[in-house]
């Protein structure tokens, strides 16, 4: 294991995604938290874990 | 002075996220319940020592059950980027690698937070170590023995 790299599994995705656990694929995607997890639910709420997917977070100063 | 004793570390690598730079984020999964209310899966949380406060995304509020709207941003808060509105929650249980906790959040009436959750310095900062080795690409977490 080492730094995990999302950039190419995030690549072209906005807004609220499941991700799965290797870090490799989004499992589901919705424009809200609410969609994703009826999306989830449909397909019996597989393994992964959410996050908001945006564009550029670099530009977040925290 | 009072001695701290610790759990075996955890180790978490950092993430890098789209953006310029390809920054690294210290971000680690955690899982949330407010009484029956619960997300299937855990949610990525920034661990952010410059944080005074924790914070949860309107959304994930709502999922646990909050009524936001009922509960009102009555409260006004500064940040280094201006004003804002907030609500207090009551506590709910978090989990972090099988540590249990009760934590609360503030949320900030901003449904364009890019991050589920931040972990402010009122949360896992109390209960743990926690070492930053940036350079490395990882940051480690410490549990108290005394308190978890």
């Amino acid at each position: 294991m080492g730094v995990v790299n999302l950039t190419k599994t995030l690549k072209g995705k906005i807004g609220w995604v499941s991700i799965s656990p290797d870090n490799k694929k989004v499992l589901a995607q919705g424009k809200t938290l609410k969609r994703l997890l009826l999306k989830l639910k449909q397909m019996g709420n597989p393994e992964g874990y959410i996050m908001q997917a945006v564009k550029d977070y670099s530009s977040y100063v925290g | 002075m009072k001695q701290n004793f610790f759990q075996t570390p955890i180790k978490v690598w950092y993430k890098v996220l789209p953006g310029r730079g390809k920054s690294k984020w210290p971000i680690i999964d955690i899982k949330l319940s407010y009484k029956k209310f619960s997300l299937p899966q855990p949610i990525l949380a920034l661990v952010d020592s410059g944080a005074s406060h924790s914070i949860l995304h309107p959304f994930v509020a709502e999922i646990l059950g909050f009524n936001l709207e009922g509960l009102g941003f009555s409260q006004k808060g500064l940040s280094a980027s201006g004003d804002y509105r907030y609500l207090e929650l009551p506590s709910m249980n978090m989990d972090i690698n099988g540590y249990k906790f009760n934590q609360s959040f503030t949320v900030i009436d901003n449904k364009d937070l890019i991050w589920p959750c931040i972990l402010g310095e009122d949360s896992i900062f109390h209960s743990s170590r926690l070492d930053f080795y940036k350079f490395k690409g990882y940051f480690e977490v410490r549990f108290r023995t005394d308190i978890n």
